[in-house]
């Protein structure tokens, strides 16, 4: 099992459950079932982090990113 | 026949507000940051109402903006829907649409920035994706103009004729099996038609708490059971996947994407965002921001103050010394001035902001800062409501909407007012030119940062008090950089400024009247102790008394209170000279004992002591009580008074 949160710069993955207070809000903004999702990079301050979901880009907090599992690609 | 009405809806940074202007002609607000528009606005398009409504992702009611538009629609029963999608982030946008739809209500889709489209080399199938949404599905790009005459007769055919179909998207079996068996449970229901009773069907099934309060409000009987039975932690996640899913069957039919050579953005994202460089970059920035208002500023305040000092001076001339042309000169020219001398400041202040905002550079500052805000008690957020502080806390305050956590949302707003706002500075120009000539640059870069150093203490300090209740999470969309145009920069620097001429400029004038009118009653004075001004500040100088300010200080700061602008001219009033003359800031120097521990003191009083009236409000408004305005007031009092002695124990004024 991989947590969003300990994925790399570059790599890829797809979203396998989301166990979050939030998950209406991060659903609505793509992170559903089987979507892929790849990690961009991490903001200056090591948190929050830039994904690429959804041909967008979307920055969330560790924090929330902890209780998304994903499964890596590749 | 009552008008028709249209709701606008779309995502954050679609163009909604562009097409909204396009479309009724007004000038209106464009910007970048996710959640600007948070106003109701309205406007005409010949005889039809339209709307515009926030920028939501979607329509569950965490975020206040997803509230109001949701109940906008359920509520307020628009006519057309006509929701704004981003061509250049189709997939995305789609989410909102589908929502839109399963309220079953008259909808037109609009294919909004189709010029970036094309030049990201994205092309849709108009066509197609109409017959997927099963709605008319109009091609724009509202800052160009093109298609917006297409759109307006789109909306005035489905209006006219009820072209616009309300078909529903089917989602898979499983699912509509389920919605069927919740719609035949709340039928009976009082705000339940045959069409929206979809929506709240499948809102149940979601678990929306919101629909729960309306539909169901005592959860006892026999269909709440019923319900009970079917709903499960499943529901959220398979609606949401359904969706995606036929979004994707969209996209895959209907849109084709060829290669980019270059991705500006993604360019640009690896300065601004670098891990070495992004914050330097951030700082170089502000810093420039707050260079470029006020040496640009500097001259037009100069040539105000002229032009007003002239103006008066003609006036006595040409009508003589009287109570009349006191009136005109003191009254009226002196309450204009005090607004007018601020608008460079101000305007400058927006227009570099809006520019930020329109490129898209405000929402990357908030992705930079957001860990140090978090640590400090505050949300990446609310970065720009600090930022916004410096010009004036009104707006600021305003801002606040775009945080979701009612929490996140109280601590800025009271950590807001100790930013030093544009109101505030001539007081500080005013004193520190007199007391420190030359070095009242560092004078005043060390109350402003004072201020900041404060507004963290107090974010921290709420912070702490708040700590039972939850936080924001950071969803922050990072859209597309885009150049923002002259017009556009200039429209929203235009229509920020003019909201803070009516809204503060009102209060000001009144002001400065209501303070002429109190120094020349009585009438027939024999020597200007004498009037009602005057004897105010006597009133009130003794509760000053320890921090050794002389009545004429105290006027300012009593008269502050309404507007921090007239702090200035209360001091010229009371001493009977211009606001522009040389000798007020030797008189004000001399009222505060001659002395630069006092001098000081009494600027880091009129930094931090409560917010104007203006504040007030905009804080009642926003938070919905009066608990948080008094509060504020209550604690800035408390800290300006205790800080002013901290200064003057530490210079020594007392031993």
């Amino acid at each position: 099992m991989v947590l969003l949160s300990e994925l790399k710069v570059g790599q890829k993955a797809k979203i396998r459950k989301i166990n979050s207070k939030f998950s209406n809000k991060l659903m609505a903004m793509g992170l559903v079932l089987g979507a892929e999702i790849k990690l961009i990079r991490f903001a200056p301050a090591g948190d929050p982090i830039e994904f690429e979901i959804k041909r967008y880009s979307l920055s969330l907090r560790k924090e929330i990113c902890q209780d998304v599992e994903v499964l890596l690609i590749e | 026949m009552s008008e028709d009405t249209i709701a606008l809806i779309g995502n954050p940074n679609v163009g909604k507000t562009v097409v909204f202007n396009a479309l009724t002609g007004s000038k209106g607000h464009v910007a970048n940051w996710p959640g600007v528009t948070v106003e109701k606005k309205t406007g005409k398009m010949g005889n039809i109402q339209i709307t515009d409504l926030p920028g939501v992702y979607s329509l569950t009611p965490t975020a206040i903006d997803d509230l109001i538009a949701r109940n906008y629609i359920l509520d307020e029963k628009p006519d057309l829907i006509v929701d704004i999608l981003d061509a250049t982030n189709l997939e995305r946008n789609l989410y909102l649409g589908l929502l839109l739809k399963e309220i079953g209500v008259p909808i037109i889709f609009v294919l909004n920035m189709m010029d970036l489209a094309d030049e990201k080399k994205i092309c849709i199938d108009i066509e197609g994706v109409s017959q997927y949404l099963k709605a008319p599905v109009v091609p724009t790009s509202a800052i160009k103009n093109e298609g917006i005459d297409l759109l307006k007769k789109m909306i005035r055919d489905c209006l006219k004729d009820g072209l616009v179909k309300t078909d529903l998207i089917e989602y898979p079996a499983k699912l509509e099996l389920q919605i069927e068996k919740v719609q035949s449970y709340i039928e009976n229901e009082k705000e339940i038609t045959k069409l929206n009773s979809r929506f709240y069907a499948i809102k149940l099934l979601e678990n929306d708490a919101e629909t729960e309060k309306r539909i169901m409000p005592n959860n006892n009987d026999e269909n709440y059971s019923s319900l009970e039975k079917i709903r499960g932690p499943e529901f959220p996640i398979e609606f949401a996947s359904a969706r995606y899913s036929y979004i994707s069957e969209i996209i895959n039919k209907n849109m084709k994407k060829g290669k980019l050579s270059f991705d500006s953005s993604a360019f640009l994202d690896r300065f601004f965002l670098d891990k070495k460089i992004g914050i330097p970059i951030f700082i170089i920035i502000m810093w420039g921001m707050f260079e470029f208002t006020f040496r640009v500023a500097t001259p037009f305040m100069t040539l105000i103050e002229v032009v007003l000092g002239k103006l008066g001076d003609a006036i006595i001339e040409g009508i003589g010394e009287s109570l009349l042309s006191s009136f005109i000169v003191d009254g009226i020219i002196n309450g204009f001035g005090s607004i007018v001398i601020f608008l460079p400041n101000i305007f400058l202040m927006f227009l570099v902001l809006s520019f930020l905002e329109d490129s898209g550079y405000l929402s990357r500052a908030a992705f930079v800062m957001d860990r140090l805000m978090y640590k400090l008690g505050l949300h990446g957020r609310s970065f720009v409501s600090m930022l916004l502080g410096f010009g004036c806390n009104v707006p600021a305050i305003m801002s606040t909407r775009a945080i979701e956590s009612e929490n996140d949302r109280i601590v800025t707003m009271m950590a807001n007012q100790n930013m030093s706002c544009g109101a505030r500075l001539p007081v500080y120009i005013l004193i520190g030119g007199t007391v420190w000539g030359s070095a009242a640059g560092g004078i005043i870069f060390s109350l402003y940062a004072m201020g900041i150093i404060i507004a963290i203490l107090v974010a921290l300090t709420f912070r702490r008090i708040l700590s039972k209740g939850e936080r924001s999470p950071f969803i922050l969309e990072l859209g597309d950089y885009r150049a923002p145009t002259i017009k556009s920069t200039i429209t929203h620097m235009w229509e920020k400024g003019r909201e803070f001429v009516k809204k503060a400029g009102t209060i000001i004038f009144t002001v400065v009247i209501v303070m002429w009118i109190l120094q020349v009653l009585p009438l027939n004075q024999a020597d200007p102790s004498e009037s009602y001004l005057y004897q105010i500040g006597a009133f009130f100088q003794p509760f000053f008394g320890p921090l050794h300010f002389g009545n004429i200080a105290v006027i300012g700061i009593i008269f502050g209170f309404l507007a921090k602008e007239v702090v200035v001219a209360a001091f010229g009033l009371m001493l009977g000279v211009d606001e522009e003359s040389s000798e007020l800031g030797p008189k004000i120097f001399e009222n505060l004992g001659n002395n630069p521990v006092i001098a000081y003191s009494y600027l880091v009083f009129v930094l931090l002591y409560t917010p104007c009236v203006a504040v007030i409000a905009a804080i009642k408004r926003e938070s919905g009580s009066w608990k948080w305005p008094i509060i504020s007031v209550i604690y800035g009092l408390l800290l300006a008074y205790l800080m002013a002695f901290l200064v003057q124990l530490i210079g020594g004024v007392y031993f």
